[in-house]
């Protein structure tokens, strides 16, 4: 915690007593202005290093020429809020679950399936359903309500139908972040690429 | 930028006279102030004294620090790339790169954007024209030609053609770069595509 007194120095002291109190002021100055900021007398004095947002319980207010980011709890989670001018309606910028890029593997391996959101908020999902089969459920984590679902064949392994027949791949029964896959007829296994988005 | 000459932490001092301690008081105060002026609106302003005019993010080397309920923002060099804005989830929790490459080099069909995560998405339209001896197979290229793994992949045909779906396969990787600048795509006509990839 920051020592800063800011009713210091009052007219009754003498100098002496004074002279700690505005030194540990500025000292707490010194010390404060450092977080999230380049430190003072350094080149780029007043530049950021770093933004930490502390929660806030309520939206800001914004002026016609002025906008805002700044975080907020949503179901337990903090996430980050872009507040336009004029007070408008405000727009969340992050979700709590990220999931992209490699495993942990040596060496790593891109995930199959990935994860990741769009302002909005909207859940954005990608991925390859390996061996998929007509009817399979597909879930998706995490959890969310879907609106759009694309699938698309990968690596077509011809069926009954003949090598010159194009196939195709949709989802259907969307419920809650589940759908099924279903495949034009006489279609073996295949795999199959989707992007998804939820809410 | 303020010019950065002495902020003294340590003043006044007991052995100076009050002259000299108004000496440092005033200098400390316009460091201050300067300081504070750059990306805030100053402290002598006539309102709004305090907010932010502009967030300079000096690059940093590490992931920074989250408590319970923070969430942070900053720059970090990407390899390949230029410093891009990263971000952090609560707690000292997963941190994800989220701006990407901005080099915006497209036509007029041909399009890229980003999503959090080091993530890119190629979307417009594949005009399909197969040349002879290609069989129906074309390849769609990317550019910026940076992507390292594609994650999926969806077509839609312009037109109701009949059989105008489309399969991709052969994820063709350039030998001397390692990166996999397009697939290859059997199609019968123009479609829309959209392709989500790492890039890092």
């Amino acid at each position: 915690m920051s020592s800063y007194n800011s009713n210091i120095p009052t007219s009754s002291q003498y100098m002496l007593e004074s002279l700690p109190q505005i030194r540990a002021n500025f000292q707490a100055i010194d010390s404060v202005f450092s977080e999230n900021h380049e430190s003072l007398n350094s080149n780029l004095q007043g530049m950021h290093s770093v933004l930490n947002f502390k929660s806030q319980g309520s939206d800001p207010t914004t002026s016609a020429t002025q906008t805002s980011l700044y975080t907020k709890t949503i179901s337990s989670n903090t996430v980050l809020f872009y507040a336009p001018n004029s007070s408008q309606t405000p727009i969340q910028m992050t979700y709590p679950a990220i999931t992209t890029g490699t495993n942990n593997a040596t060496p790593p391996v891109y995930l199959l399936t990935q994860q990741t959101f769009l302002p909005g908020p909207f859940v954005f999902y990608s991925g390859i359903i390996v061996g998929a089969t007509q009817g399979q459920t597909i879930t998706l984590t995490p959890s969310s309500t879907l609106l759009y679902v694309g699938l698309m064949i990968k690596d077509w392994k011809p069926g009954t139908q003949g090598p010159l027949t194009f196939v195709t791949a949709c989802a259907t029964n969307l419920s809650t972040n589940t759908f099924k896959v279903q495949f034009t007829n006489g279609l073996p296994v295949q795999n199959v690429s989707y992007i998804a988005i939820g809410i | 930028m303020s010019n950065p000459i002495n902020y003294d932490p340590n003043t006044p001092l007991i052995t100076e006279s009050f002259d000299e301690w108004q000496e440092n008081f005033i200098q400390n105060f316009m460091q201050l102030a300067n300081a504070f002026a750059v990306d805030h609106v100053a402290l002598d302003a006539v309102s709004e004294n305090g907010n932010h005019t502009n967030v300079h993010l000096v690059e940093q080397e590490n992931p920074q620090q989250t408590g319970i309920s923070e969430i942070s923002a900053y720059v970090k060099q990407v390899p390949g790339q230029t410093d891009q804005l990263f971000m952090r989830l609560p707690g000292n929790g997963t941190e994800f790169q989220y701006s990407n490459y901005q080099i915006y080099t497209v036509d007029n069909l041909n399009f890229f954007t980003f999503i959090p995560g080091g993530l890119i998405v190629y979307f417009g339209i594949f005009n399909y024209a197969v040349a002879p001896g290609q069989g129906s197979k074309k390849q769609l290229r990317f550019n910026p030609p940076i992507v390292k793994n594609i994650i999926a992949v969806n077509f839609t045909s312009l037109l109701p053609v009949v059989g105008a779906g489309v399969f991709y396969s052969e994820l063709t990787k350039d030998k001397d770069t390692n990166i996999i600048p397009g697939i290859v795509i059997n199609a019968v006509n123009n479609q829309y595509y959209m392709v989500i990839a790492n890039v890092v």
